[in-house]
């Protein structure tokens, strides 16, 4: 099982969103991260045949972007999406199996199950418009599982989600990647550092890195540092260091920054995260670079 | 095996958990769907509107012209532009309510979709005009062809009219749209009968079929316009 993203590209007239984006992706979670702009739901839509590619070809085990057999193997949960005013839960199901060619029986079977399994079942007859942000979520979440999909890609799913139903997503998540490629965008940095086992940065349609959670963090490891001090004094490091957390407590202020060399007084060393990681090259950060 | 007996092996071994369910599930060689069964369950999700606006028209053709006698054909004529409607606002009904991401990413892809709505909706009218064509005749002085011209004029004006609205316009205010162009087509047809005397008169026909003729060729390019387009709808960059 393999999906092979070869140097694509997409330009929108004169800016461009994807620039020559190269990956291969096997059995396991992805978790594509990267700010507003980055290119990660165009990448996510033509990976999912919706956006033509400038430039670039995909493919999965062989089969072309846009081979019914390749959209026969995707579920998809795109970061909006509608439905028509009429639609119970039950009907969005059934007629989302009808789209992915599946028997009027196997989607019966199939939407029971699933809405199940999403705790949407004692309100399957309900209408969608009566639904609250998280229960959509859920029933797009569903809808991605009918045709139990070789390859799953989900523009943040967990968006709309209490903290509860977040984890639970999550550890289905993670479930679903062991024998399937799952790719995952998203904002919320907890989820990806939890659930993938690769990770993927964009930054203005570029991929920065792509490798595990400790492949990642290796350009600011053992440069992290955190320290308690006076809030002229917080204001003095802003200037000196890339900042990464900025948090009030009491008359103080906790900063976390990156140092290259050698730290100021008090400060005390600490392990980097994937937050960090994220902060450090999605913020004003990366202006210290 | 009788039911006593069942029950009984019930009570006395317990059945072990299923090993490799899914697996074996997943096996299991799935039934696919037929072209037929596709197009079938396409018809069940066009909206009620469009059958009960059908069956309205009908009606209405079927007491004015078999029951009061009056010639009807003014008056079919100018709800033929609201049968097109149907048609032309399935072909953006996708985009309006954001499920035309959902559906491109889907087997059968939103082009699939859209073909076999507006196969549907285009044979349920086909079938429909052939109905009305002997109300809209029986009790005016004009042929059968002729009557089938001056019916079809209105509505592949409304066709091309709505389709070109529907590619340049999106969403909510393409509806709107294309329900004025609609109603523009029917009330402007009704108004020239009233106004233009003569105006299915015998020596105009020539005019009626080319009308006919270029509305055709008008309409089928937008047809052809709109398919393509759906294959890659214009994305705001968000």
């Amino acid at each position: 099982m393999e999906l092979t993203v070869d140097r694509v590209s997409k330009l929108y007239k004169n800016k461009i969103a994807v620039d020559r984006v190269s990956l291969r992706l096997h059995e396991g979670v992805y978790g594509l991260l990267g700010e507003n702009g980055a290119g990660k739901t165009s990448l996510i839509r033509m990976v999912c045949g919706v956006l033509k590619p400038s430039s670039g070809s995909i493919s999965f085990d062989g089969l072309d972007v846009g081979d019914e057999e390749y959209r026969a193997a995707l579920g998809y949960l795109p970061q909006d999406f509608g439905y028509y005013p009429e639609f119970s839960a039950q009907d969005f199901m059934y007629y989302m199996a009808s789209l992915k060619g599946l028997t009027k029986p196997v989607a019966r079977a199939k939407t029971r199950e699933l809405l199940e399994l999403v705790s949407l079942s004692d309100v399957a007859k309900k209408k969608i418009r009566t639904f609250s942000g998280g229960m959509k979520q859920r029933l797009g979440i569903a809808q991605t599982l009918l045709n139990d999909p070789k390859l799953l890609v989900l523009d943040e799913p967990t968006a709309g989600l209490d903290p509860k139903e977040r984890i639970r997503f999550r550890n289905l998540i993670a479930r679903l990647g062991q024998n399937r490629i799952v790719l995952l965008s998203t904002h919320i940095v907890s989820d990806v550092e939890h659930i993938a086992g690769t990770i993927l940065l964009m930054k203005k349609g570029k991929m920065l890195h792509q490798g595990s959670l400790e492949d990642i963090t290796q350009v600011i490891r053992g440069k992290v540092y955190q320290c308690l001090m006076e809030n002229h004094e917080a204001q003095e490091l802003t200037r000196l260091y890339p900042i990464i957390n900025y948090r009030s407590q009491g008359e103080k202020v906790l900063l976390r920054f990156v140092c290259q060399g050698d730290p100021p007084a008090g400060a005390v060393k600490v392990t980097a995260g994937l937050e960090d990681l994220y902060l450090y090259y999605f913020s004003e950060a990366e202006g210290h670079e | 095996m009788n039911s006593n007996m069942k029950r009984l092996l019930k009570e006395c071994f317990e059945a072990p958990e299923p090993e490799k369910k899914q697996e074996f599930i997943a096996s299991l060689p799935s039934p696919d769907v037929s072209i037929m069964d596709f197009l079938l369950s396409q018809a069940a999700y066009i909206p009620k509107w469009i059958w009960s606006l059908s069956a309205l028209i009908f009606v209405v053709a079927l007491v004015g012209a078999g029951y009061l006698k009056k010639d009807m054909l003014w008056c079919v004529s100018a709800c033929m532009p609201l049968l097109a409607l149907a048609p032309v606002t399935e072909s953006g009904r996708s985009q309006r309510w954001d499920m035309a991401e959902l559906e491109m990413s889907s087997r059968f892809s939103l082009k699939s979709v859209l073909l076999a709505r507006l196969g549907i909706l285009g044979l349920a009218d086909l079938l429909l005009f052939f109905l009305l064509l002997p109300l809209a005749w029986m009790n005016g002085g004009s042929s059968i062809l002729e009557t089938g011209v001056y019916m079809l004029c209105p509505y592949m004006l409304t066709v091309l009219l709505g389709l070109w609205a529907s590619r340049i316009v999106h969403g909510r205010e393409c509806a709107y749209l294309c329900g004025a162009i609609a109603l523009g087509v029917a009330l402007g047809n009704a108004l020239l009968y009233q106004t233009i005397q003569g105006f299915y008169a015998r020596h105009n026909f020539p005019y009626w079929v080319l009308a006919f003729a270029l509305l055709s060729v008008g309409a089928v390019k937008q047809c052809i316009e709109t398919i393509k387009q759906k294959e890659e709808p214009v994305w705001n960059l968000r």
